[in-house]
């Protein structure tokens, strides 16, 4: 237990050091709960997506043992009885969920969700008991015609009361609807909308033109001998499927869960690999730090082991002062990165709800596991960081390390051999490339990322040595910069390699953007030729698909100076358990006013075989990641059955993440018996105005609704604002690399100006001003700057190549087109050369500031 | 030349206050070597830090060629230590970046002055004392005598009408130490500049035209 009390005295020492070294012990912390923040805040905004869609769809069934669903359509109701009559059932319910506008409140809509009072009690967690209903109100619930429930936020927000009526039109049908009832959202309930509301499944079937469909059956089971309910579900889907149709998707919740997982994986993907990134940079700011301060500290360690501290409680006693200093920092970036993911959680949201699924997410879920493994990241990385230089403190001999002045000078310096495992990282970058390429394990695109920022981190010392060779300005600060840097090399080195992965990924995630943004723009002019588009305007608030009026299409041939109306509907199903999108389209009015960039084709008309037979056009990401040519065959699961369809060519689209499968319209409703709409495209004779026309449908419309009317230009900025919302969080994260980076600047520049202050003293009683004094840090912030910018915008442009063509192509398979954006690159650029030097000010003013007689006093 | 009246100094050490210095007054003229002299913790190296013009001095006042050192700003009171003054330390503070040669120039590169004429001064001094083979070392590469003997060697290289050296043998064995004070004394000598002191050693303060011993922060005489 002699360790113990050693580490009681050493600790207490590094306490008042602490607190002697206020502003560096403050960075350091902050570099620690930074990077620890990063973490967390993307897990956090990750997991809270995840658990609200999870709960969104649990708010309505609860939790069921057996879950019959309509994927891309809805189930006919006569399955209800069928289901009924199976002796493993115990309990079931069917829902019905649409979205609606609400003419009288533009912009707003419910999300309507029609239940069976009766048969829900089991499974229901939102249950309407729990709100304003007490049972008697059941009946009156059911009996009551058009009954509703909204939401009391909802109500209140529209000045709606009990007892008023609501209008709410979906898929051409207008309802009136009876406020009836209140719900109050329980606030922990995850998911809960103030769009939900609730009425008898009947009156929603009624009200909307759904009479005999439904979406979903939930059902509980009654558990088998063993008391338990697998082997009844495996049963149970067995005995079903010849009863099912080919779009039902029949199974147990869990499976639910794994394809929101999928669903959302595209998504998360992005999260993950930033989050990647934010570990890597955090990682280096730890490590830089903790390596800082056992640098700093090594005289008071001679000491202690010219007084018979052996090398191994060295070690250990660093790297417990570290650790204890990490947990301090983990702990503040727990709380930091919670903040950043709640202002997070807006962007995040809407972003999958255009993309992927209507999705609300009013406050963060916190996972405790992923604060906990945040939190270990962080006090691993500094451990490990603390692990080497306190290895070579302890090797150090007693009398090298009370020797002033210059101990520090024989302290680590980088060395060339850091070329071997730069080169070893690069070597990886493209092995790992391959893999993701050709060996179909598209996951180690990331790692591929990952080891090209590491190669150049290995190169950032040696590249700064470089810099440090090269004559310097004939001034004297930028001289004894040059020096100064050079020797500070074992810790500007860290500096400039956390500083040059961040720039690699900010320059990276700039270049694949702006490409990806220019492609889909130059996409968008050359494939959107219609003058006019109608939408139902809650596909663009809510993101759903509800179906277009079916007036609005009559209307707009109607309508003249109209060339042609060319139809779109699109649904989102499961294709061989990968989403995709299914589209309709009248091909031939596509193939003459707007057709399609096609790739490769089956010999003769690819149009003319859609419209004749079972054959579809793919998108180039749909075929790529299903890896289909024309010629190859899908199965399509529809309500008329399992139907093959051929590919008949493959066409350029940035639509849809998941790929698009588009029939011809005959084709599709023959198929699936859907007549509805999603969008109308208008093509105007040449000479009409789009703005009359638009005009014109829009008044026309007004009484059946609330329609979204765009014009070519409109909808291209519509398009590309959605692009922009998407990749809004990447471009947060990339500042917040940028700062973290820039952080790591001051912080060693700090760390040194403290080791460095009895130097400061000579300079200036050799007669040195406070100017140069401040110059001579501001220059050598600048070798730092030059050093990891320089690595840093050569490796962004090695990173946006692999963002593009590896994992771009390997998870997503677009094909993203070169494009570079001088000037976002130069203001990148510029960015960081601000940052730099903004970050050199605090040290370079502390440093000009000492007083010459105190600095040569200390120690 | 140099001249102090009723000199104090006072540091604030959280609560408690330590009067370094409670009032000297001294005057040295051009050309003097004076040796500094007084148990550890009297205010020596304060003294030295207040005439090198390193720091201020709580009240009172320092003439340096009749400049006012205890009113001047701090850009002034540099200008005047690149032009005036000369100091060595007790642990031989060289720039551990620069070579020996570099260090000897230092004080001229901080001021723009460096070209062939100062090169050729500093080759001089470092010839006279006895490093011109090791121009071109690193600091490390270096013994303590030796550093010290550089060190003494950018303390000249400016010419300044005043050396400061705060205990320059306090780290050498006695050969060294002599060889270094002998060398002070005849550089100082020969380019006739005024040399401050500050020493233990009684043999040290022997050799000097004068000595001042300073008690608790006062001259005894
Ligand atoms: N920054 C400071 N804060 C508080 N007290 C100080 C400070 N610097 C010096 N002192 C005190 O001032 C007094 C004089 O210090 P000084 O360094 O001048 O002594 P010295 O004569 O040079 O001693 P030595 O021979 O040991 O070098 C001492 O009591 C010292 O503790
Ligand atoms: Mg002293």
């Amino acid at each position: 237990m002699n360790w113990l009390r050693t580490f009681r005295v050493f600790l207490a020492h590094g306490g008042r050091d602490f607190f002697r070294h206020k502003t560096l012990s403050l960075l350091n912390l902050t570099a620690l709960a930074v990077g620890v923040a990063a973490i967390v805040a993307i897990q956090t905004v990750n997991e809270t997506a995840l658990r609200s869609f999870r709960a969104s769809l649990d708010l309505v069934a609860g939790r069921p043992d057996f879950t019959v669903e309509g994927q891309g359509f809805r189930l006919p109701e006569n399955l209800i009885p069928i289901l009924r009559q199976d002796p493993a059932i115990r309990e079931l319910t069917p829902t019905l969920t649409l979205i609606a506008s609400l003419p009288s409140h533009p912009g707003e809509f419910i999300h309507l969700i029609g239940v069976d009072p009766f048969s829900n009690t089991e499974l229901v967690t939102y249950r309407l008991q729990d709100t304003l209903l007490t049972p008697a109100d059941a009946t009156a619930f059911v009996s009551e015609p058009n009954t509703i429930a909204i939401t009391r936020p909802l109500a209140d927000r529209l000045h709606l009361k009990i007892g008023d009526s609501l209008r709410a039109v979906s898929g051409g049908h207008q309802a009136n609807l009876q406020i009836r009832f209140l719900l109050e959202p329980s606030p922990d309930l995850i998911g809960a909308d103030d769009h939900l509301a609730i009425a008898d499944i009947a009156t929603v079937q009624s009200s909307f033109g759904l009479l005999g469909q439904i979406d979903r059956i939930d059902a509980l089971l009654l558990p088998d001998a063993d008391g338990k309910i697998t082997s009844a579900q495996a049963d149970l889907l067995t005995r079903l499927t010849p009863h099912l149709p080919a779009n039902a998707r029949a199974g147990s919740p869990e499976r639910r869960g794994q394809e929101v997982g999928k669903m959302l994986g595209a998504f998360q993907l992005n999260l993950t690999a930033l989050s990647l990134i934010a570990l890597v940079v955090g990682m280096f700011l730890v490590t830089n730090t903790v390596a800082a301060n056992v640098a700093r500290r090594r005289s008071e360690l001679g000491l202690l082991r010219s007084l018979g501290l052996d090398r191994r409680s060295v070690i250990f006693l660093l790297v417990g002062e570290s650790l204890l200093l990490s947990l301090l920092g983990s702990t503040l970036g727990i709380f930091l990165g919670l903040q950043v993911a709640r202002t997070l959680l807006h962007s995040v949201s809407s972003t999958i709800t255009s993309h992927y699924v209507l999705l609300s997410m009013t406050d963060i879920a916190v996972n405790p596991w992923s604060l906990l493994l945040a939190g270990l990241a962080g006090l691993l990385a500094a451990g490990l960081a603390a692990w080497w230089p306190a290895r070579e403190a302890s090797l150090v001999p007693p009398v090298d390390a009370l020797q002033p002045g210059n101990s520090a000078d024989r302290a680590s310096s980088p060395h060339s051999l850091a070329l071997r495992p730069a080169l070893l990282c690069f070597l990886l970058t493209l092995i790992f490339s391959a893999t993701a390429l050709y060996g179909r394990i598209p996951r180690t695109g990331f790692l591929a990322a990952l080891s090209i920022l590491l190669a150049a981190a290995f190169l950032a010392p040696s590249l700064g040595r470089f810099f440090a060779r090269l004559p310097s300005l004939p001034f004297p600060s930028a001289i004894l910069a040059r020096s100064a840097f050079s020797r500070g090399l074992h810790r500007h080195g860290l500096a400039a390699a956390a500083l040059s992965v961040a720039v690699a990924m900010a320059i990276g995630v700039t270049i694949m953007v702006h490409s990806f943004r220019a492609t889909v723009d130059q996409w968008i002019g050359e494939s959107i030729k219609a003058d006019l588009f109608i939408a139902p305007s809650t596909n663009l608030i809510a993101g759903a698909l509800e179906p277009l009026d079916p007036i609005a299409e009559s209307l707009a041939l109607a309508t003249p100076g109209v060339l042609a109306v060319g139809t779109y509907r699109e649904v989102r199903l499961f294709l061989d358990g990968l989403p995709a999108k299914l589209a309709a389209c009248k091909l031939d009015v596509l193939r003459i006013h707007n057709p399609l960039t096609l790739l490769s084709a089956l010999p003769g008309d690819p149009y003319e075989l859609c419209q004749k037979g079972d054959y579809a056009l793919i998108s180039e990401n749909f075929a790529r990641r299903r890896r289909l040519q024309p010629g190859s065959s899908i199965s399509l699961p529809t309500p008329t059955g399992l139907r093959s369809i051929q590919v008949a060519a493959i066409f350029r689209d940035y639509t849809s993440e998941s790929g698009l499968l588009l029939l011809d319209r005959a084709t599709y409703q023959r198929l699936t018996q859907d007549q509805g709409l999603t969008s109308l495209a208008i093509h105007l004779q040449p000479g009409i105005s789009a703005q009359a026309v638009g005009d014109s449908l829009r008044e026309q419309l007004r009484p059946r609704g609330e329609f979204l009317i765009y014009s070519q230009a409109g909808l291209r900025e519509e398009a590309l604002r959605i692009f922009d919302r998407s990749f809004a969080v990447t471009t947060l994260l990339r500042t917040l690399a940028i700062a973290v980076a820039a952080l790591g600047v001051t912080l060693s520049l700090t760390a040194l100006g403290v080791e460095r202050t009895r130097e400061i003293g000579i300079l200036r009683a050799t007669g040195a001003s406070r100017t140069q004094i401040l110059r001579t840090i501001m220059f050598e912030s600048a070798y730092l700057g030059a050093t990891g910018i320089t690595l840093g915008i050569v490796t962004g442009f090695a990173v946006a190549l692999i963002l593009m063509q590896v994992i771009n192509r390997a998870f997503f398979g677009w094909t993203i087109d070169w494009h570079t954006p001088y000037p976002s690159l130069i203001y990148v650029t510029l960015g960081m050369i601000l940052a730099c030097l903004l970050a050199s000010l605090p040290p370079a003013w502390r440093a000009s500031r000492l007083s010459p007689a105190e600095a040569l006093r200390s120690e | 030349m140099l001249e102090t009246r009723d000199l104090h100094k006072s540091y604030q050490a959280g609560e408690a206050r330590v009067d370094a210095l409670r009032g000297i007054t001294l005057k040295i003229l051009a050309g003097e070597i004076v040796a500094i002299t007084g148990p550890s913790g009297c205010g020596k190296s304060t003294l030295l830090h207040l005439l090198g013009a390193l720091d201020t001095p709580t009240s009172g006042q320092v003439y340096l060629e009749g400049h006012p050192l205890h009113s001047l700003n701090d850009d002034k009171l540099t200008a005047l230590r690149r032009l005036k003054i000369g100091f060595v330390f007790q642990f031989f503070h060289l720039l551990p970046t620069l070579t020996v040669e570099e260090n000897v120039l230092l004080p001229l590169l901080l001021s723009g002055r460096v070209n062939p004429l100062a090169r050729a001064r500093a080759r001089d001094l470092l010839t006279s004392v006895q490093l011109a083979d090791r121009s071109h070392h690193r600091p490390h590469q270096l013994s303590g005598g030796q550093l010290q003997r550089a060190a003494i060697a950018r303390a000249l290289i400016h010419q300044p009408s005043i050396l400061l050296a705060d205990e320059p043998t306090g780290n050498l064995d006695s050969a060294s130490s002599n060889a270094v004070i002998e060398l002070i004394t005849r550089l100082a000598r020969k380019e006739k500049t005024t040399v401050l002191l500050v020493t233990h050693s009684q043999s040290v303060a022997a050799t000097a035209d004068r000595q001042i011993q300073l008690v608790d922060g006062r001259i005894q005489s």
